[in-house]
This record gives C-alpha cells, structure tokens and sequence, in this order.
C-alpha cells in the first residue's frame, strides 16, 4: 500500500513540473518601445527597440567612461508585414525569438499612419492579453520611427526610461500632455470628444517631446504648440502646472509657476444655441523678476494676479481657437454637454461636427499668488 | 441522510456568497454596460433588490422545512408524482450551471492568462480538485469557503482603493440619459446568477442554528449585491461606458490598470487568484449539490457512489456543447435566465404558495 502511494506522488511529480504557458527568459525577446509605421505597398513597418537585459543588469548601464562608447541597453529590429500582428511575427524571422510585449511601455505612431487613422492598428493592441492599457501613446512629428528610435539616449538606458522620466516632471515642464492608450480609446470612443497624444520629435539627435498630436476621432489632423498645449493642459490636464512668463505693465519680465489649477466647462444653452464658458481657478508663485518693481508691494501683487490670469487665459484661448480650426473636441465640450443637458446633446450630436467649430466658448481665468520664495525685494544694482 | 455534517451561519454566508459572485463579477458588469451604458450600476441596485427577494423567498421556504432539503419536501408539497418532476427540475438546475460554470472558469483562464494551455486542463483541474472536496463532504467545503471569503473582500477592496488616483466620477453622467428602459432591460442576464441563492434550499437543513438561516441569506444577498455596485461604478469611473462595454471582462482590466508610483502595479495576478479559487469553490458547490440532491432524488444512503460518473460527465460536457467564447456569452446573455429563472425562482415561489395553501409546516 505504501509502495503504491509512494509511486503516485511520484507519477504525479511528472505533471507538476510546470506551467504550459512557461516563457523563458532565452526564448523571448522583451520590447520595450515600440513603434508603427507605413511602408511602402501598403504595409506596415513596425520597430521595436528590444531590451537586453543582460546590459540592464550590469552595475551602471548609462554611466561609466568605457572608450569604446557606451554599448547600448537594447537594439533596433523591424520587420514589416500587412498588419501589425503580421509585422509582429515577421520579427521572428530576425531575431529568433518571438517578441513578448509585457514590457512594452511606449508606443510610438508614424505621422504618415496617424493622418490615415489608427484605430484599425490599434485593435491588437488592446487585444492581446500581454498588452496594457497604461502604455503610453505618442505621435512622431516630422521624424522617421527609426530615427527617433536610433536616437542618443542621454541619461537613461533606453527611450522608454526617458519618456516615463518625463512624463514624471510634467508638472514642473508643464508642456507634456501624457496619454495612454486608455485614455485615447476612451476619448475616441466617445461621441462628442476627440483623443490627443504627446507628440515627439528628432532634434540634433535626440529625442525631445514637442507639443501635442490632435486627433479627430483615430485621424490626425494637426499639432499643438508648447504654447498650445499649456494652454490646454490649464484647461483639462490633470494636475497641471509649469511656468509662466508674463511682465509688470512697464516692460519687466516677470515669471510665476502654476501649482495648481481646477477647471470647469460649463455649458449654456439660448434658443438651441450653444456656448461654452472655460472656468479655470489657478493658484501660482512668484519665481523671478528680471526688474526692479517689488512684487511684494500688495498693488504689484494683485496686479501679478491679474497678469497671470490673462496670461492663461490667452494661452487657453489659443489652444481652443486651434481645436476649432481643426474641428477636433479635444476638450470634451459635446461630452461636456452630454453629461450636463443629454436633450439638448441628442438635438445637435447629428451635426457636432458642424457646429463645434463655430462655437463660443469664453474663457475666464482667476489666479491668485501665494509664495514668492525668499525674497522680499528683487536684487538690484544701485 | 446521505450527508451528516453541520455548517454555522457564517459558512452559509460564505457559502451563498462564492454561490453567486465568481462568475457573475467576471461577466455582469461588461453584459450590463453593452445595454445601460453609464448607468449599468444601477443595473445592479436593480439586480441586489431582485437577489434580496430571491433570498427571502429561498430561505422563508426552506425555513418551513428546517429538516428537510427542497429534493425532500417537494412530494410532500406537491404530490409525489409532482414532486418528483420538481426535484428533476432541481437537479437539471445544479447540473447545468455547473457546465456554464465550468466552462466560464476555463475559458476566463485561458482567455486572460494562459492562451496556449487547452481548456481542457483546467476544466480538468477544476473538476479533479472539486471531486475530492465533494468526496469530503459538506464540512470541508464549507470551512474551504469561509477561510477564502475574507480573503475575497480584501483583494476587492485593495483593488477599489488603487483605482481611486483613476476615478472620475463624470463617467457616470448623465442619470437615464434613455429613460429608465435600458437599465430594466440590463437586468435579464442577471436575473438567473442573483438568484442563485437558491442553493439555501438545499443546504438549510444541515445548518447548526435554523433561526439564522433567513438572516444569513440576506446578508449574502447584500454582500454580493453591493460588491457589484461598487465594482461596476469603480470600473465605470475609470474607463467610461464606451470602453467598458467593450471589454470582455471589464473588472480584470481595472486590475491591470492599476499603477500607483510605478510600484504598485498589474494587480491582475490578485484577481486571478481569486478567480482560481472563487471558480473552484463555485464549482465545488453545485458539483456537490448536483451530487447530493441526486442521491436523494434516488434515495441513496450515500452520494459517494455518484461522485466519479457525474466528475466523468462535468469534464466532458463542458468541453464539448460548447463551441466558443462568443456562443457561451450569447447563450448566458439570453439563454440561460429564461431557462433556469423559472426553477431557481418560480419553483420555490410555487412551492411556498402551494405549502402554505395546505398549511403545511414542519
């Protein structure tokens, strides 16, 4: 009896000894970044930049002064093929492994495909189990992926460290709008709202965010300025922040950084037209002055206030008179007045996208300061 | 009695609880969202008032006859001829959630997690692992589920604590945006999994305190009821109706979108836990209701000799009257509430009427 349980546990041993779905790590490619392309004859080129992990283990991946030029953390491999999932698997055929996306932080989106439209491309994406919702969408602007995807890393082993850096600073640049593929979906997806994305750019060889991609619905219809985009992320980003450079009615260049903000659309309807009112409520603090006026002289104050005030509220203007040329809802305003009125939303969503871009929306700003550092009065020369 | 042991009100609660909630959190919210849209969690207050009254029902039955489980006291109800067609009816119910169960356990495994293992091994699995409980008996599975259903909360509310950085309560705008119709109508593939609460009928009897078992059914009722609310406004909150009614599992999503600091992050391999032995546990219970309801049905000493036959056929059914995800979906979705409804619910709504017309009582 013994004898015979002892050789079940054994025989059971043989179907413990795993899991079926394993992956080793020798047998899989990590991406880390990928990005998608057209090529040419209709098809799509997809690059990745595939991790090694034996340089991500190695004590100091970016630093160290080794002669030769630092190796890299991961190489390049593309492959092309009629659909992504295609092109996807056509990257076997290069490397020999086949490429596991877990990883995948950062998808990055050819200018050429975004103007056709990505939803079609996007579908595998969120498909496959392995893929996340949190990976972060950007556009290429006026740059070729494998360019952007080849480019000098400067601090961190590979681009999608970089990205998610910055992504972490956004508050303090204040010109990073971060998207992710939830996020686009979901504004896609929506009647009466349109997606953006960060875009990105090649700039002497280096990587650098350069504005934001608009989207109407998967198409890409045009970009926002830094300028553009403070202005819009004052409006809808979550937590916002970054600098803004105003003066004293003399001329004195003055900065003041926003630490918070908290907007509110609100909608009006008069006889079956409507408008929009952009409310935003700001709280900043004085960083420097490059003149001799004291801030802190209470008139100099408010004044500072109303500056700052106007400042955003031109800057928000700016990106919802951009939006509206492009006929792209990237602030939400038919979804604004779906939630507020659903009875006025059902009468004009057949024709949002002739309407939307004749609508009147006023922005109001009110700003107060709080902080001025420690200083109480300019340093200036006597 | 083919079964002797004795379970307390709080392993009844548990029991009631993993009776229901494993698979109805995985397909509800999704199902309901595709009709509702932003107001699917009202589909589930809707949905808790219905568990409520199924509770009520089930246990102010049962408690007519604390000695008796539904497959014993039915011919007394209702003629023996007539009662035994009821206790068929009874049979046929665990039966045959237990095949939707089962296959909705696997494919959920083996569309989320593990896409190249066959379904089979994990209908396998479940099934093997269910028939030693089973074999155990009522005790074992009882204890099985009251240790895990703490453990079931705990994940849930850790995972509707990271999704608050993601909530945005806006989501849930506008209330009724299509009058209150379409959240009605969300209700119907629910009406069958909260009214599974029937079970009560059969595990009333082996209860230690019979005065608690009325009390007991309900607090199970409200625990999955509100569990699903808060769930489905978390998930509405964070992805919106347009994806929600997208996704096929829409709760597991939100565990993978989870990601506080860059540390806390893909909190799916939590839900998937609990998802293996929720599933389990589910699959347990209406393999062991199956068992025990037969073995009374054919007046049996013992239901151990129909463990290995039924194990035999709850592996291979599933594997086989099913075809694919969408069929299985398309059938829970429309077909299995007005099939099954009317045994979990209108059964013991007839018999409660019928024994109290003839005063009958124990």
């Amino acid at each position: 009896m013994k004898k015979t349980a002892l050789l079940v546990c054994l025989f059971t041993l043989v179907f413990l000894c795993g899991c079926w779905d394993r992956r080793e790590l020798n047998e899989v490619a990590f991406i880390a970044v990928a990005g998608i392309d057209q090529a040419p004859a209709e098809k799509l080129r997809l690059t990745g930049q595939i991790v090694l992990p034996r340089q991500l283990l190695s004590p100091s991946p970016a630093g160290g002064t080794s002669t030769g030029g630092k190796e890299k953390a991961f190489i390049l491999a593309t492959a092309e093929g009629e659909t992504a999932l295609e092109a996807n698997r056509n990257l076997i055929k290069e490397l020999g492994r086949r490429v596991y996306w877990d990883h995948n932080r950062v998808i990055i989106i050819g200018e050429r495909l975004a103007r056709q439209g990505i939803a079609p491309f996007l579908d595998i994406f969120v498909r496959t189990p392995e893929a996340r919702l949190r990976t972060l969408l950007v556009v290429a602007k006026e740059a070729e992926i494998e360019e952007l995807l080849a480019a000098e890393e400067k601090l961190d082993p590979n681009l999608a460290k970089t990205l998610e850096n910055a992504l972490h600073w956004r508050r303090a640049s204040g010109k990073i709008k971060d998207v992710d593929l939830k996020e686009f979906l979901e504004l896609m997806g929506t009647e009466g709202s349109d997606p953006v994305a960060s875009a990105v750019t090649l700039q002497d060889k280096t990587l650098t965010f350069a504005g934001t991609a608009v989207f109407k619905k998967d198409k890409l219809v045009g970009w926002l300025s830094d300028f553009e985009t403070q202005g819009f992320l004052y409006a809808v980003g979550k937590k916002p922040g970054g600098i803004i450079t105003t003066s004293f009615p003399d001329g004195e260049k003055v900065v003041l950084e926003l630490t918070r903000a908290k907007s509110k659309i609100i909608p009006e309807m008069k006889k079956n037209k409507v408008s929009f009112i952009i409310r935003t409520s700001a709280e900043g603090r004085f960083r420097e002055t490059h003149g001799s006026a004291n801030p802190t002289e209470l008139a100099n104050w408010s004044l500072l206030e109303k500056e700052m005030a106007a400042k955003m509220e031109k800057q928000i203007k700016a990106a919802v008179d951009k939006a509206q040329g492009l006929g792209a809802d990237i602030f939400g305003l038919g979804e604004v007045l779906h939630r507020k009125d659903p009875k006025a939303w059902k009468t004009l969503k057949e024709n949002w996208a002739e309407i939307y871009p004749t609508v009147e929306v006023k922005v109001k700003v009110t700003a107060r300061l709080r902080e001025h550092g420690v200083l109480r009065a300019p340093v200036v020369p006597r | 009695m083919p079964e002797a042991g004795k379970i307390s009100p709080g392993q009844l609660l548990a029991l009631l609880f993993f009776a229901v909630f494993p698979t109805s959190l995985v397909f509800l919210p999704g199902a309901a969202t595709k009709i509702a849209q932003q107001d699917s969690w009202l589909t589930f207050v809707l949905l808790t008032l219905w568990g409520m009254l199924s509770a009520s029902l089930q246990s102010t039955l049962a408690q007519r006859f604390p000695q008796k489980t539904i497959i014993q006291y039915a011919p007394l109800v209702l003629g023996k001829w007539l009662g035994k067609l009821a206790a068929f009816a009874v049979i046929f119910f665990f039966f045959t959630v237990n095949l939707f169960v089962i296959r909705q356990f696997a494919e959920f495994i083996v569309n989320t997690f593990m896409s190249r293992t066959p379904l089979a091994v994990f209908i396998f699995a479940s099934v093997v692992l269910s028939t030693w409980t089973v074999f155990l008996g009522l005790e074992v599975l009882a204890r099985a589920n009251e240790v895990l259903f703490p453990l079931t909360l705990f994940v849930l509310v850790f995972i509707f604590a990271f999704s608050l950085p993601d909530l945005d309560l806006k989501k849930l705008l506008p209330l009724f945006e299509n009058g209150p119709l379409p959240v009605v109508k969300s209700t119907y593939p629910g009406l069958l999994f909260f009214s599974e609460f029937f079970v009560v009928n059969l595990l009333f009897p082996f209860l230690n305190q019979p005065a608690q078992g009325q009390k007991t059914a309900l607090k199970a009722a409200a625990w999955v009821g509100i569990l699903h609310v808060l769930s489905t406004i978390t998930i509405l909150a964070v992805f919106g109706p347009a994806l929600t009614a997208r996704f096929l599992c829409p709760f597991l999503d939100l565990a993978r979108y989870i990601s506080l600091a860059g540390i806390v992050e893909r909190q799916e391999a939590l839900v998937a836990t609990v998802w293996v032995f929720a599933g389990v546990l589910k699959v347990t219970l209406y393999f062991y209701s199956t068992a025990l309801s037969l073995a009374q049905l054919l007046g049996l000493k013992s239901y151990h000799p129909l463990i290995f036959p039924l194990a035999a056929v709850f592996i291979f059914l599933p594997l086989f009257i099913f075809q694919s995800i969408p069929q299985l979906c398309t059938l829970l979705e429309e077909k299995t509430s007005p099939l099954l409804t009317p045994i979990s619910f209108g059964l013991p709504l007839l018999l409660l009427v019928a024994a109290a017309l003839r005063r009958q009582r124990e």
